[in-house]
């Protein structure tokens, strides 16, 4: 298994272009579409409402932590919004609010729900302020102290949910770029078969585990590396904040570059040639991205089908995983579902790939 | 030393190795020779224990290696037809990777990889990329790789080809001499009668997966005997003339290539007389005619009416 090693590695000192490239443009693409401040964060206010008043519910509005909202005049909200600066404009009146939009972005759900909740809490107390018959103030401080929190968590369903699209976007995109580092690894065990140097190994006194186990822990390694550095990059050259979860980030990855290597090997298994692996595997990778919420939050998808293919979909959990760690605070004892789910995906995909492989031979 | 009996390979509904028997005795250089397709590699495959056989029986030293294969492994060098090498590393290091691979200890594979590189004659390029080699340095380190591990007996399925004539003298002198000096039983697959013919002290003939000559060099020619070859020339062969020559009695077998001929006749047979009557009925300008004793090539032509490279 050492000599696998061996020569893998000293393969990759020979050619780091393609591991390097496939880093790199995962960063790219994470610091263009995460990092930028482009529209996806900011909201131009124009309100009719008094100054404090407008004040008290941008207050409000900032507090989601997701958007940020700032005063402007009305023909400044209607330019930002035209022009792609906003993600919507936000009218303020008394007793309403109304949202301008060019065109509908992903996010523009959780805008929606933010700037219900905001004016919901402001209007709440304003009523009680209004109202002689009780303590306004008081019962205003209590709800702002309650006695127990009530809060609901999901990936699948329609409440509120935290998002963070820094985050969503570097998780999103690492995870889906490791697909190929992993892949094309793994791909070294057809490459090997096609060039026969698969039958001097089995020749050789390596036992057919070793063989598999050499090639197999290369790419998982590689591409838990490649995983890291992107998650290093972003925390410790950008800045980026993993809520206090980056270790444990580091920790959930593991069963989700395990249950890739054995997406792989099963692609490698069922795959008569190169040629059809590259054109499966690069299908596979867009679409199990796309419907593991990727390139999106999961959150904000409500097909059906498209929900329950997810479930069969690793990025689904280590979204989830990932997400739960970080955004959500919890520890790694509370995330063993999809945990437990990656592993098992891991098992299955592996004992049929190899099953498969080994017939074929 | 090693036996093979009635070997047979069914690729779903094709048998590519239909009831091969042969055996190797230590120390000798044994051919097996086919055109494309005959089935050499698929028989190589089955000795070596790369792939299991439909039915029939590998026996090395009396023990069968279809279900225990380890025995036979550890004294088996296989070079295969691909080049089974890692193009982006140096010569050297396709040379260690394979070394570790054996299991082959640190201090030991050190001097291996020298000995191997002396033996292969790459010992000036062992630092460059295998991707950089020619073609017949690639083939050589291909067979260098085979020989880490000092095997006692040696699998070479077509170690020649595509390369120019220069390394393909190199390789068979390589291969004579390891035989020579350090007694490895040799079984050497080729469609190139003249290799087979150079280095072999037995042979093998296979077409369409079936052995259909056996025996050493005089034995295998001994099968045409009672016949001669005849080797024509003409600045024109037509095609009257050729079917007046086919429908002879006495012509075994016929074969037109560019402006040659070549015919099996009876050896007591004095042919000349009637090449020369029939090219003059159809106007055929004849440049030379040669007889010959037979070669391995006319026992193949006899055997299976093809040329060996058809």
């Amino acid at each position: 298994m050492r000599g696998i090693l061996y020569a893998q590695l000293k393969l990759l000192v020979r050619n780091p272009a393609t591991f390097l490239l496939m880093t790199g443009i995962c960063i790219l693409f994470a610091i263009f579409l995460g990092n930028t401040g482009s529209n996806t964060g900011y909201v131009p206010v124009y309100s009719e409402m008094g100054e404090e008043k407008t004040e008290q519910v941008i207050e409000y509005l900032q507090e989601t932590d997701t958007q940020s909202f700032e005063q402007n005049e009305k023909a400044e909200v209607v330019r930002a919004v035209r022009e792609g600066d906003a993600i919507a404009g936000l009218y303020l009146y008394d007793d309403h609010y109304e949202l301008l939009v060019a065109t509908k972005a992903p996010t523009f759900p959780i805008l929606e729900q933010n700037v219900q909740k905001a004016f919901g809490r402001y209007l709440q107390e304003e009523r009680l302020l209004e109202s002689d018959k009780i303590n306004a103030h008081e019962v205003i401080n209590q709800l702002e102290e309650p006695m127990f929190i009530v809060e609901t968590k999901t990936f699948f369903g329609e409440d509120s949910f935290v998002y963070d699209p820094q985050l969503q976007v570097i998780f999103g995109f690492a995870v889906f770029f490791v697909i190929y580092t992993i892949a094309f690894n793994v791909l070294q065990i057809t490459v090997a078969r096609e060039q026969g140097i698969w039958d001097r190994f089995i020749l050789s006194p390596v036992k057919k585990w070793e063989m598999y186990l050499g090639i197999l822990s290369y790419a998982f390694v590689l591409g838990y590396i490649q995983v890291v550095i992107v998650f290093s990059v972003f925390k410790y050259g950008f800045g980026v904040d993993f809520h206090g979860g980056f270790g444990e980030a580091l920790v959930v990855l593991i069963p989700y570059v395990l249950s890739i290597v054995s997406l792989s090997v099963f692609i490698v298994g069922v795959s008569k040639n190169i040629q059809t692996f590259q054109g499966l595997i690069s299908l596979l990778a867009v679409s199990l991205a796309m419907i593991g919420g990727s390139y999106w939050p999961i959150e904000i998808v409500s097909n059906k089908i498209l929900l329950a293919l997810s479930k069969i979909d690793p990025i689904t959990y280590i979204m989830e995983g990932l997400k739960s760690v970080t955004v959500y605070g919890q520890s790694l004892t509370e995330v063993m579902y999809p945990v437990s789910i990656l592993l098992l995906m891991s098992v299955i995909m592996i004992g049929l790939g190899i099953n498969i492989m080994e017939r074929r031979e | 030393m090693l036996e093979v009996m009635d070997l047979k390979k069914k690729f779903k509904q094709t048998l590519a190795v239909d009831g091969v028997n042969l055996y190797l005795e230590q120390g000798e250089i044994v051919g097996l020779l086919g055109p494309n397709g005959a089935g050499k590699s698929t028989t190589i495959s089955m000795i070596s224990s790369l792939i299991a056989p439909t039915s029939g029986d590998v026996r090395y030293f009396n023990e069968s290696i279809v279900k225990k294969p380890q025995k036979l492994r550890e004294h088996l060098g296989v070079v295969p037809q691909e080049i089974a090498l890692y193009e982006n590393l140096t010569g050297r290091e396709n040379l260690q990777f394979f070394g570790k691979i054996y299991k082959i200890d640190k201090n030991q594979l050190a001097q291996k990889i020298e000995e191997v590189l002396d033996i292969i004659g790459l010992k000036e390029k062992q630092n460059a990329l295998v991707k950089t080699f020619s073609g017949g340095m690639k083939r050589r380190l291909n067979i260098g790789v085979a020989l880490l591990h000092e095997p006692t007996l040696i699998f070479m399925d077509e170690p020649t080809v595509g390369i120019d004539p220069q390394s393909r003298n190199y390789i068979l002198e390589t291969v004579k001499r390891l035989n020579k000096e350090k007694n490895i039983t040799i079984l050497y697959t080729s469609h190139y009668m003249e290799e087979v013919e150079y280095l072999c002290d037995r042979i093998y003939i296979m077409d369409q997966g079936h052995i259909i000559a056996a025996g050493s060099k005089d034995e295998i020619k001994h099968i045409l005997s009672a016949e001669q070859t005849i080797l024509i020339e003409a600045e024109d062969i037509k095609r009257d003339w050729i079917k007046l020559l086919e429908n002879h009695p006495s012509v075994n077998k016929l074969t037109a290539q560019d402006k040659r001929l070549t015919l099996l006749v009876p050896k007591e047979m004095d042919f000349f007389q009637t090449v020369i009557e029939t090219a003059n009925e159809t106007n055929t300008v004849l440049k030379s005619v040669q007889i010959q004793t037979p070669t391995l090539e006319d026992v193949f032509l006899h055997l299976t009416g093809r040329a060996l490279r058809d």
